[in-house]
């Protein structure tokens, strides 16, 4: 959860709370488009740096925004975890890194599409089809994490910052 | 033949010896510090891992083409128990809070890598907001590699105060 903090300056809190009251329903409104953006954001991050850009995208079609509260105020997450969790539970690793899900035989299958036999060149044309072939391997390397939902928590702090400061110096 | 590390390998580089000094100064022993995710599973426990993923770019000031950096630092902790992991966080949430020096490295290329023959002090890092992240693989811990088990990734939005 991202809580906002905003601090006055040069007006006392009464004025400066009843000014950007004005405004309110504009930031709610700025707000909303942001939490939408980072959710773009969040699946264009883990499209470019996964690495198989080819592999499905299980993961990324499971984030989306839910407006969870509209009383007294605007709640909204992005990714339910308990959804994503059913349709991607690779999406700890994915984000942290580990070699939880390595050492030992993956269930037979190959490599589709491109050189369906498990090769360095094969990971990075295909996806891992479980009963599309015979072949199996030992995942060695720890699977390097990506911090999509620390960068995109990045990106909404920084925009949130920016939307704030510029409503605020409209103030007048 | 001598080369220099661009920003953001010259941060790397700068916390990462910055890290080192401050260990051995405060008595810590057989800690590693690693830059590389995948080395980090043939090392020795503890481990703090340094990586500059991201930087975030804004202009100085209104009309000029001067850019100042904003790197996102990740520091992740993969302790050799619980107790190890809280106290190696907080020793370096203590020890980076108010910055460090920022060095501009010259190098000579080896055949095993890059040799660093030189370094210049020509800034400083602002460490701007510290988050800290439990890492959870959503597993039972007992389950994991032992380097997956106690690990704590520390996100750290920084300011480089120099400036071309």
């Amino acid at each position: 959860m991202i809580t906002i903090q905003i601090q006055s300056y040069g007006l006392d809190p009464i004025s400066f709370a009843q000014k950007l009251q004005s405004v309110w329903f504009e930031f709610q409104s700025e707000a909303y488009d942001l939490v939408n953006r980072t959710r773009e954001y969040m699946v264009n991050y883990i499209n470019t740096h996964k690495v198989r850009p080819k592999s499905g995208s299980k993961l990324e079609d499971s984030i989306q925004v839910e407006t969870i509260n509209t009383i007294g105020g605007i709640e909204m997450g992005i990714g339910n975890i308990d959804k994503i969790q059913q349709i991607a539970p690779y999406w700890r690793i994915l984000n942290f890194g580990g070699v939880s899900n390595t050492g030992h035989y993956v269930p037979l299958g190959s490599f589709i599409p491109g050189e369906p036999k498990p090769s360095k060149q094969a990971f990075r044309q295909g996806q891992w089809t479980v009963g599309a072939g015979k072949f199996t391997f030992i995942a060695k390397r720890p699977i390097q994490g990506i911090h999509y939902i620390e960068d995109s928590t990045n990106f909404l702090e920084s925009n949130i910052k920016d939307l704030l400061n510029n409503l605020i110096s409209n103030l007048e | 033949m001598a080369g220099k590390y661009r920003h953001t390998r010259n941060i790397e580089a700068s916390l990462i010896d910055f890290i080192k000094i401050k260990l051995e100064e405060d008595g810590w022993k057989s800690i590693n510090v690693e830059k590389s995710f995948a080395r980090v599973y043939k090392l020795q426990l503890p481990v703090i891992l340094i990586k500059v993923p991201t930087t975030n770019y804004e202009k100085l000031e209104v009309g000029s083409n001067i850019i100042l950096r904003n790197p996102v630092i990740y520091i992740e902790i993969f302790g050799s128990d619980d107790g190890n992991k809280l106290d190696l966080k907080d020793w370096v949430i203590d020890t980076i809070k108010n910055g460090f020096d920022y060095y501009e490295y010259t190098i000579e290329k080896q055949e095993d890598g890059g040799k660093v023959t030189r370094k210049d002090k020509v800034g400083y890092v602002f460490i701007r907001r510290i988050t800290e992240t439990e890492v959870n693989l959503g597993v039972d811990k007992s389950s994991l590699d032992e380097h997956d088990r106690y690990r704590t990734l520390l996100t750290i939005n920084a300011t480089l105060n120099y400036i071309q």
